[in-house]
């Protein structure tokens, strides 16, 4: 009788790691795993007052898709070589940290897993603010995936 | 993992070099509370596996106990505070143990006085932890915030995943 697990990833080297942690770590045989790519859309649409380029943006947006579809593919095809139940799920419109704790709330996941920060450029606190946000408004429990320290 | 050894090891305090768990470590966190015992077991249900050690560090925190301003200099007055706090944790502890006997599950008991943060960060770092475990919240009274002050500090400065383990949300 296995749990249902929520996996937050992002494209980031920290959800990969998060994600080969917990396959080495703590997946059981019989679990399940419901895969939630949720990141915010980086598009870098120029300077504000100058009229946007849409086909520019279009093409951007195009291509965030594009990638986010071959970073899910490549996490579910490893998810499926190992046999393991998984579920892919890519919502959208909400703030990550609100959709993850949203959908584990739904799946009523046993618990959550993520890494400490994502694609974000800010390094100034020890904790990104998705990691934080889920931390703090999970009904369940969460696993906080940090890597040993590196010269960084 | 016989069960035909005696209770799990008790160091006084802190971990000698010939009894260096091996295997995966996994430290879980207590002080009495009824978060971190429910952290402990939701951990020992969804995650132990064999090849997993298992170190529970009791760090007990005495600045929780004096919920009165220390101008008290009644020393029975203290005295009992603290010894009721002991008896908390033992209670806890011993149902720990019993579990563990019961699941044949071994495990090192090590407890450590001083701040808990920064105890529960050096024991992790001394033991090559896998896995931090420890409840949203412990003793303190103050319920102002989402998480303790503790799972914060070790949710910042572990150096290896950590597990926050929420009891007090209505599922």
């Amino acid at each position: 009788m296995g749990r249902t697990d929520l996996l937050a990833i992002d494209g980031s080297k920290h959800s990969k790691y998060a994600f080969d942690w917990y396959l080495e770590n703590m997946y059981r045989e019989g679990d399940t795993v419901v895969l939630i790519h949720c990141a915010e859309y980086h598009i870098d649409v120029g300077l504000p007052g100058i009229a946007a380029d849409v086909d520019a943006i279009c093409a951007a947006v195009k291509k965030q898709n594009d990638d986010i579809g071959k970073l899910t593919d490549d996490f579910m095809n490893v998810l499926r070589q190992k046999k393991i139940k998984a579920e892919l799920l890519t919502p959208t419109g909400e703030r990550p940290g609100e959709l993850i704790v949203k959908v584990a709330k739904e799946k009523n996941v046993a618990s959550i897993i993520l890494g400490t920060r994502g694609l974000g450029t800010i390094r100034r606190t020890l904790l990104g603010s998705v990691s934080e946000y889920v931390v703090h408004h999970s009904h369940c429990p969460v696993t906080v995936v940090r890597e040993e320290k590196q010269d960084s | 993992m016989s069960d035909g050894q005696a209770s799990p090891l008790l160091t006084p305090d802190g971990a000698e070099d010939e009894h260096r768990p091996v295997g995966k470590v996994v430290l879980i966190a207590v002080d009495g509370s009824e978060n971190s015992f429910y952290a402990f077991r939701w951990y020992l249900q969804r995650f132990h596996q064999p090849g997993h050690t298992i170190v529970i560090l009791h760090c007990p925190e005495l600045k929780s106990v004096m919920k009165v301003p220390l101008r008290s200099t009644d020393h029975h007055c203290v005295n009992a505070m603290v010894r009721e706090h002991d008896q908390v944790v033992t209670t806890l502890v011993d149902k720990i143990k019993d579990i563990l006997k019961s699941a044949k599950v071994n495990a090192r008991l090590i407890k450590q006085s001083g701040d808990p943060g920064h105890v529960i960060v050096k024991v992790a770092n001394e033991n090559k932890a896998t896995l931090i475990v420890t409840g949203s919240r412990g003793l303190s009274s103050a319920r102002r915030t989402l998480i303790g002050s503790v799972s914060k500090y070790v949710l910042h400065h572990a150096q290896c995943p950590v597990l926050i383990c929420r009891k007090d949300v209505a599922t």
